[in-house]
């Protein structure tokens, strides 16, 4: 009797934990294949915007010493104008351009920003504070620190917010429109660069958010965003490229399989989860779980 | 008269590149010599896959490092001599890109580059973990120079100092740039090129573009497998961060600022990145922050690299004549 307790307790920990992580997922995958579905680009910078996300809130945070929220906010904001110029400089002029070239493009990118970043702030952690990293809550037996329990609501916050974008502005439909029919969108008189440029300011802005709010409980370095780059494409090739529901609900499994997957099979191949669902899905079904027919 | 000029010009910077020992004594200058043409070697193994076919192949540091793995083991703990150890990477990193190939070419684009990720991520982890027996992070060490090939008269050709492994590496270059050659300017070469171009209308006119890609890759391997060998046995030593990712990284800014998918691309972009460096090691610090941006400029201005931008030039002064 008692065994079972714990064993749900456990299970009950490892949950929350994984919705934790599928929160902080949905978040920066949403903005990979909002780029990936509007742009048509494969962003392989996706993770070092993320990792500027971070910077900006330990600069604003810890250093300027704004409240949390503030700086997370302002962060987006920061990163969201550092994607306008990204696009406007690096992906605009080679929309036109051959296959490969986005993939180039951002290769440069990235090597670029990373090592930038290293050689302006050195290659140490930084610690960044924010005021929930010590209140521990429980639910239900499972223990989780309160700056958790809020990168979890402030992330179905946000997700929930571009929805209302998407769905009932103005500007959010015309993008949508894009992602169906660029030139059919063309044709009723929607300016396609700017959509473009709100595109990657969204998508950079939310990057950036799941950097800022895991910046107290992972740390900040210049090379953090590697593996959630490769977790957001494998959330991305899950939920169907392009397919926004599909990425916020891909974020959410495959933090969960990782969660779970550490505690009861082995952590040392946590990682090693989200690879094989990736190879497995691009060898049996390659336009994702909610994708139409291949492509 | 042009085609002349077309064959005259490979002769003459054979007969610079034969001549270059015998006019420069520096060691310095022929060791960077020997650096760049065994890059070289390798950057046109990924000018076949990624530069004609269009296929990112991130997993080629790591292909690389099969091909140095395998020879300095063949060599270190079976006792092969060079001459056989080489052949026998060339198969086994071959057969590797057979293996890795055959799956991950059934994909394109990004989903192909993130497949070759995973795999160069995978190799680097091996050699990086596999202590028993690839050395773990200490790599492998005392591995033989190639030993020394009897002449009938009684002497023989060693090639313990620098000049005489120059020419072993000029002689893998050109082989390597032969292949390259042959292939552009045969039907297998340009079904390559109909791949990069657009896959699906190769298919449509009959183009077996699995088969192809897989052709181009296990050739790209091969190569690979060649000059990882060749690379053991220069430098003696091997160690997983030669072989990382990052390299690949590296590699590719020399593929595509010399001119992917160019016959003399992959040479130039291996000899001007193997001397830069050199010359600019006051600023080694910013040295990737220059690759990244390098990378990112070339692929927007220069999108066929210096050969390309040369060929335009040329092009453009023949029709104002």
């Amino acid at each position: 009797m008692w065994g079972f307790l714990t064993g749900g307790a456990v299970f009950l920990q490892q949950l929350i934990n994984g919705l934790i992580l599928g929160g902080a997922y949905a978040l920066i995958s949403v903005g990979l294949t909002m780029s990936f579905g509007i742009m048509k680009i494969s962003n392989f910078a996706h993770g070092t915007i993320y990792m500027l996300g971070g910077y900006a809130c330990y600069f604003l945070g810890t250093h300027l010493g704004l409240p949390f929220f503030v700086s997370v906010a302002l962060s987006m904001l920061a990163i969201g104008v550092v994607g306008i110029l990204i696009e406007r400089l690096v992906f605009r002029p080679i929309y036109e351009g051959p296959p490969l070239n986005d993939l180039l493009v951002s290769l440069g990118l990235l090597i670029f920003l990373e090592n930038g970043v290293q050689l302006l702030w050195g290659t140490e952690t930084l610690k960044v504070s924010a005021p929930y990293t010590d209140t521990m809550i429980s639910i239900f037996g499972a223990l989780c620190t309160l700056q958790r329990l809020v990168v979890l609501i402030a992330s179905v916050v946000l997700i929930a917010a571009l929805y209302v974008f998407l769905r009932f502005t103005k500007m959010g439909r015309a993008v949508v429109a894009t992602s169906q029919n660029p030139r059919g969108a063309s044709l009723v008189g929607i300016n396609i660069p700017m959509i473009y440029m709100i595109t990657f300011a969204i998508s950079s802005a939310f990057a950036a958010s799941a950097g800022a709010l895991l910046a107290p409980i992972f740390y900040v370095y210049p090379t953090m965003g590697g593996m959630p780059l490769l977790m957001a494409f494998v959330v991305v090739v899950l939920g169907g490229m392009g397919n926004v529901q599909g990425a916020v609900a891909g974020g959410f499994i495959i933090g969960i399989a990782e969660s779970l997957g550490g505690a009861y099979i082995s952590s040392d191949y946590k990682n090693g989860f989200a690879f094989i669902i990736l190879i497995g899905m691009l060898l049996i079904r390659p336009q994702g779980l909610f994708g139409g027919k291949a492509s | 008269m042009k085609s002349r000029t077309k064959n005259l010009l490979p002769l003459l910077v054979l007969v610079i590149a034969a001549l270059f020992p015998l006019l420069v004594d520096d060691p310095y200058f022929k060791h960077t010599a020997n650096v760049a043409f065994i890059f070289a070697t390798s950057i046109y193994g990924f000018n076949i896959i990624t530069g004609i076919t269009g296929q990112l192949n991130i997993a080629h540091a790591g292909f690389l490092g099969i091909g140095a793995y395998t020879s300095a083991l063949a060599a270190t703990k079976l006792g092969l001599a060079f001459w056989l150890a080489m052949p026998f990477s060339v198969v086994v990193t071959g057969f590797f890109g057979l293996l890795i190939g055959y799956p991950s070419l059934r994909l394109t684009g990004v989903y192909f580059a993130l497949t070759t990720l995973g795999f160069g991520e995978l190799i680097y982890l091996i050699f990086d973990n596999w202590i028993p027996v690839t050395g773990g992070p200490m790599g492998i060490t005392g591995i033989p120079a190639p030993s020394a090939i009897p002449l009938p008269g009684g002497g023989e050709i060693s090639f313990g100092s620098k000049t005489a492994f120059y020419y072993l590496s000029l002689a893998f270059l050109m082989a390597a740039f032969y292949i390259n050659r042959q292939l552009l300017s045969s039907r297998l070469g340009r079904e390559m090129l109909a791949v990069k171009e657009n896959d699906v209308l190769a298919r449509s006119v009959g183009i077996a573009t699995s088969r192809t890609k897989l052709i181009a890759f296990v050739l790209a391997t091969m190569l690979l497998g060649a000059s990882g060998s060749l690379y053991a046995h220069y430098f003696r030593f091997i160690s997983p961060v030669s072989f990382s990712i990052t390299e690949s990284f590296r590699h590719l800014t020399m593929l595509v600022v010399g001119g992917m998918g160019t016959l003399y691309g992959p040479l130039i972009g291996a000899v001007l990145f193997t001397l830069l460096p050199e010359l600019l090691r006051s600023v080694e610090a910013y040295q990737w922050v220059a690759y990244g941006l390098i990378l990112m400029v070339c692929v927007i201005f220069l999108p066929k690299g210096i050969m390309g931008f040369v060929k335009q030039m040329g092009s453009k002064e023949k029709r104002d004549k």
